[in-house]
């Protein structure tokens, strides 16, 4: 870092999660946070959000679980991990020992399995803050998915928020008619942060063979086909709720992060892109630090938010 | 184990057989630390379609000029998009990757490869290793593939001492069958390997590892998926380990091809 670089302030403070800067990467993307760290530094990141953590180790679902469409990938992995213990007692260690903030994603079948995953972690030492991923079907309700019934993403934040004190981040789906909705509901329950989206439900099917393309049937698009429709779901969200959101979805590039930024969004996460280039996010941190550099803007803040609109009718 | 992520010259990108070509790239660095059966990860272009990198095999590795190639066959976009490459353009290559070959255990004399279509690619590489190794090792070929005009020039294989048994599934060249076919009908008429090598799609694959099996021989397949990441992140790639054992009563494990893999062991534990 050069001298002239170091002035500008890319750090970001949302709610009680401060970040050194608002390039993080997404869960899923980044394995359990060192699978890349051969390729590039790690801890110039502002985040890692760890793979999606269960209470016990899951299996994931059956192959083919990916597929490639326009732009765009659809996977249906089934939440495969390790389990929370696993993560503790070997991954975490040598995790924190790079010096980068470690967000772990939590997932489960019922409350009171995110609820305890949400308890153990809080436990564990060094971790910055918890992304509950609300995409997942609960058992117990006929397999409705926690984040599109206001009443269940209701009480999975709140059983968490109960069990931690840490800063708490929920994880919207865009799958649900209004998402303003679903924020002011996860506030309620207790959130600190905001982020969105989550995959858009897709499916892609071979008229050849006359099958779908995923043993699933169906899962979740991911990367730069989803990004307009990410902006408008932040947008939505940005507009309802006070709290911090982070912006996600087919972020690839600095100017797709200060889209994100523009439009009031206090940091981003990096997915899709990380598989095609794995040196994506520290990419898009120096292009935000040249952007705001061309542009005379020495901090980060006074970028984000500052969209213009044409309020005459 | 290094994994690089460059820019790599194309020195040759030239048609082999119907829809098969051949790809020959400058990259010293990944060329010195790549290994017969490891993978590599190809950007096409940087551009959003195709969006993914596209895992290939080593074919050819030869260290001292620096330059390995791949064997693709054209199934889509982004392979109909390589055939458009020309030398001295360049290309993205995120590599080595993956587990290779192996060597045959200690006191091994006969070797059978068995490649599937496009499963021939590896085998370049391999059948030089396993040469360079045991020059006494007497070594088959079974490659078969939908018809005659895909299968690809054997020479190497024959100039290297290497027996080539070809067949195509519509009987255009060679024997008239599935390469799991060629296998049994030689299992009847010559002596069984002490080792194997197969390289083909998933169906061919099971079948030969039910031959392996049947017959008590040990050997190594190398796994054909889609992949997102290449580096045992996406998940993506998952095959069940039933695939491997056939124990189907065993609980449901996945392994990744891009990690674990590709190649996987048969008869004996991973």
């Amino acid at each position: 870092m050069n001298q002239e670089n170091s002035v500008i302030n890319l750090e970001v403070t949302l709610g009680p999660l401060k970040l050194p800067n608002p390039v993080m990467v997404a869960s899923g993307t980044f394995g359990y946070g060192l699978e890349y760290s051969s390729l590039l530094d790690i801890s110039k990141l502002g985040g890692i959000v760890v793979k999606g953590l269960s209470l016990k180790p899951r299996p994931g679902n059956p192959p083919p679980r990916i597929v490639e469409t326009c732009a765009g990938l659809i996977n249906s992995i089934g939440l495969e991990n390790v389990g929370v213990e696993d993560f503790i007692n070997k991954k975490l260690p040598l995790l924190l020992k790079r010096d980068v903030p470690v967000i772990v994603n939590i997932l489960g079948n019922t409350v009171e399995e995110y609820a305890e995953v949400g308890n153990i972690l809080s436990d564990a030492e060094g971790i910055s803050a918890l992304e509950i991923n609300i995409s997942c079907p609960n058992v117990k309700s006929g397999g409705i998915i926690f984040g599109t019934d206001p009443k269940q993403a209701y009480n999975v934040v709140s059983a968490v928020r109960k069990n931690t004190s840490l800063p708490l981040i929920t994880k919207l789906t865009p799958n649900v008619t209004d998402i303003g909705m679903m924020a002011k509901v996860v506030v309620e329950a207790g959130t600190d942060i905001i982020s969105a989206i989550n995959t858009v439900s897709a499916m892609a099917v071979d008229i050849n063979t006359r099958k779908p393309k995923l043993a699933n049937v169906f899962g979740g698009l991911s990367g730069p086909a989803i990004k307009p429709i990410a902006l408008k779901k932040v947008w939505d969200v940005v507009n309802t709720v006070d709290v911090p959101v982070i912006g996600i979805g087919g972020i690839s590039s600095y100017e797709d992060a200060l889209e994100f930024l523009l439009i009031g969004a206090q940091a981003i996460q990096v997915g899709t892109a990380n598989f095609i280039n794995p040196g994506t996010s520290i990419e898009i941190i120096e292009g935000i630090r040249s952007f705001l550099e061309r542009n005379n803007i020495d901090d980060i803040n006074k970028f984000i938010g500052s969209l213009e609109l044409d309020t005459a009718k | 184990m290094p994994v690089f992520q460059v820019k790599a010259i194309i020195i040759e990108n030239s048609q082999m057989a119907r829809d098969i070509w051949r790809m020959k790239i400058y990259s010293p660095e990944i060329t010195k630390a790549a290994y017969p059966g490891q993978f590599l990860m190809l950007r096409v272009r940087d551009e959003l379609l195709p969006l993914l990198r596209r895992p290939f095999s080593f074919s050819t590795i030869n260290v001292s000029e620096g330059i390995f190639s791949i064997l693709y066959k054209v199934v889509g976009h982004g392979t109909r998009l390589m055939t458009k490459m020309l030398a001295g353009e360049s290309v993205g290559v995120l590599a080595p990757l993956g587990r290779g070959f192996s060597k045959p255990p200690d006191g091994t004399k006969r070797v059978w490869l068995l490649a599937g279509g496009i499963g021939i690619a590896p085998f370049f590489a391999l059948l030089e290793m396993l040469k360079r190794d045991s020059s006494k090792l007497e070594i088959s070929l079974f490659y078969g593939a939908a018809t005659g005009e895909e299968l690809v020039d054997c020479r190497f294989f024959e100039n290297n001492n290497c027996k080539v048994n070809l067949c195509t599934d519509d009987g255009t060249c060679g024997l008239h069958g599935l390469i799991t076919d060629s296998v049994e009908r030689a299992c009847s008429l010559t002596i069984l390997p002490d080792f194997f090598y197969s390289c083909g799609p998933t169906p061919m694959q099971s079948k030969v590892i039910e031959w392996a099996k049947c017959n008590g021989i040990r050997g190594q397949v190398s796994m054909e998926t889609y992949m997102a990441c290449g580096m045992g992140v996406c998940l993506g790639c998952s095959i069940s380990k039933k695939f491997f054992t056939g124990n189907k009563n065993e609980e449901t494990n996945y392994l990744r091809v891009c990690r674990e893999g590709p190649v996987f062991s048969i008869g004996e534990e991973n």
